[in-house]
C-alpha cells in the first residue's frame, strides 16, 4: 500500500539523484584523507564500479513495477523475514538522515555562522524540511533541477575562477599508493553517495514514467552525478595537490584561494550557499524516506502525525551518534564504508536473486 | 530543559491530539513509541548522560571481527 500518493515527473527524478549525490561533495574529504592526489581515481573507478550496483537497483525497479523497497522485500521474503529487513532499512534511513543533519549542523557552524549553536542550525533544518514533507514528495523534489543547474554552474564559474592556481602537476606523483587505498577509496566513494542512491527504490512507485524510462532517468542521473563530485575532486587537487588532505573542507579552501584583483574574492561563500541547499535538499528527501518507510511498516494510513516526532527522534538520536567530528570522519573511513554494504549490495542482490530463485513477483514480467 | 519540553509539548499538540480526535489507536501508538523514544534520547543528552553509540558500537563489533581497513 502506497502512502503518499502524490506523482512526480521522471525528470525530477533524475534531478533528485543529481542533487542527492552533489550534495555529497562535502563529504569528499573522507577520500582524500586516503587516496590524496589520486581521489580522483577512486571516484572514477567507484563510478564504474558502482554501475552493478545501479544494476541491480534497476533490475528491482523493473521487476516489481510499482512496488517500493518495503513492498518488494515483503514479497520476496514473506511477512516475517520482510519485517525483519524492513527494520534494519528502517534504522538505515534514520541513521542516514541523523548523520547528514549533524554534518550540515557542522558545517554550516565552521563555515558561515560560528557563533550560532549547532543544534539549532540542526533543528531549524528539520523544522524546514518538515514543513515541505507535509506536502508530499512532489514538494520534497520539486527545487531538485534549480539546485542541480545552480551547482554546475557554480562548478564552472569556480574552475574558471581558480584556474590560474591550477597547476597540473599536483596530480603528480600518480599510482604511488598502495592496492589497499585504492580500494578503500573506491568503497568509500561507492557506499557513500553512490550507494545511499538505495532511498530512491522507497518513492520508485511515485514516479509517474514506465518502469524501463525509471532505470533509464536513474542511469543518467547517477552519471551526472558522478561526473559532478569527480570535476570537483580533480579541480580541488589541481589546486590543493596532495595537502589536500589536510583540509576537512577542500572545495571551501579551494574557492577561498580566488583572487582576482581587489573586487573578487570571498567566492567560498557562494560554494557554502550551494552545498547549504543541496544538503537541505538531500536530509529533507531522507527525512521524507524515513517517514514513509516507517508509516508503511506499520501499515498506517497516514504519514503526516509522525512527521515532527521523527524530526525530533533524528535530532536527539543524532546526537548519539559520534562525540566528535573527528571520531565521525574516522569512522566514515574505516568501518562505515563497509557497514554500509550490507544495505547498498548485499540486501538487494541477496533480493534479486531471491526473486529470481523464488520466481517472484507471480504475476509480473520475469 | 524547558525549550526542551515546550518543543515536545507543542509537537504533541500539532500532531497527537488529532489523532486522539480521530480515534486511530494503531498511528496512536506507533506515534507514542517515536515520541516517548525521542524524549528519552533528548532528556539523557540535555543532561549530559552519555548514551552508548550504535555507529561506535557496530564500528568495534566489525573490528573485532577484522572487518575494518
Amino acid at each position: 500500500m502506497q502512502i503518499d500518493k502524490r506523482k512526480i515527473p521522471g525528470s525530477v527524478m533524475l534531478f533528485s539523484v543529481v542533487c542527492f549525490i552533489q550534495a555529497s561533495s562535502l563529504l569528499t574529504a573522507f577520500l582524500a584523507g586516503v587516496t590524496f592526489q589520486d581521489s580522483w581515481f577512486a571516484i572514477l573507478i567507484g563510478t564504474i564500479a558502482g554501475l552493478p550496483m545501479i544494476w541491480i537497483y534497476n533490475m528491482l525497479i523493473s521487476r516489481f513495477p510499482g512496488k517500493n523497497l518495503l513492498e518488494i522485500l515483503s514479497e520476496v521474503f514473506g511477512k516475517v523475514l520482510g519485517k525483519i529487513f524492513g527494520v534494519m532499512y528502517i534504522w538505515f534511513f534514520l541513521t542516514l538522515t541523523s548523520l547528514n543533519t549533524i554534518d550540515m549542523g557542522n558545517f554550516v557552524k565552521l563555515t558561515i555562522m560560528e557563533e550560532t549553536p549547532r543544534l539549532i542550525l540542526m533543528v531549524l533544518c528539520i523544522v524546514v524540511g518538515a514543513w515541505a514533507i507535509r506536502y508530499g514528495i512532489g514538494v520534497v523534489s520539486r527545487y531538485s533541477f534549480l539546485f542541480s543547474m545552480i551547482s554546475f554552474i557554480i562548478l564552472v564559474i569556480g574552475i574558471f575562477l581558480v584556474w590560474n592556481q591550477m597547476d597540473f602537476k599536483n596530480f603528480l606523483p600518480m599510482f604511488t599508493l598502495p592496492v589497499k587505498e585504492y580500494i578503500q577509496g573506491t568503497n568509500i566513494i561507492l557506499t557513500i553517495p553512490f550507494g545511499e542512491l538505495v532511498v530512491f527504490l522507497m518513492i520508485i512507485p511515485n514516479v509517474n514514467i514506465p518502469p524501463q524510462k525509471i532505470s533509464k532517468m536513474f542511469f543518467i542521473g547517477y552519471l551526472l552525478g558522478g561526473i559532478h563530485i569527480l570535476v570537483v575532486m580533480a579541480r580541488d587537487i589541481a589546486v590543493l595537490g596532495n595537502t589536500i588532505a589536510m583540509f576537512s573542507l577542500p572545495s571551501l579552501v579551494t574557492l577561498r584561494l580566488v583572487h582576482l584583483g581587489e573586487a573578487l574574492s570571498r567566492m567560498e561563500i557562494l560554494f557554502a550557499v550551494v552545498l547549504i541547499m543541496l544538503m537541505f535538499f538531500k536530509i529533507t528527501f531522507l527525512y521524507y524516506v524515513t517517514v514513509i518507510t516507517i508509516a508503511q511498516f506499520f501499515n498506517l494510513k497516514e504519514y503526516k502525525p509522525l512527521i515532527l516526532s521523527i524530526g525530533a527522534l533524528i535530532l536527539s538520536y543524532g546526537l548519539t551518534l559520534y562525540v566528535s567530528p573527528v571520531k565521525h570522519t574516522l569512522s566514515g573511513q574505516e568501518i562505515t564504508p563497509i557497514f554500509w554494504i550490507l544495505f547498498e549490495f548485499l540486501l538487494p542482490l541477496v533480493t534479486l536473486v531471491t526473486a529470481a530463485i523464488r520466481k517472484r513477483p507471480k504475476t509480473g514480467k520475469v | 530543559m524547558p525549550l526542551l519540553i515546550m518543543g515536545f509539548v507543542l509537537i504533541a499538540l500539532i500532531d497527537f491530539i488529532p489523532v486522539i480526535r480521530k480515534k486511530d489507536w494503531g498511528l496512536a501508538a506507533v506515534f507514542l513509541l517515536i515520541f516517548v523514544s525521542a524524549l528519552v534520547f533528548s532528556v539523557l543528552e540535555i543532561n549530559n548522560i552519555k548514551i552508548p553509540s550504535i555507529m561506535e558500537a557496530a564500528g568495534n563489533l566489525m573490528k573485532s571481527i577484522g572487518l575494518s581497513y
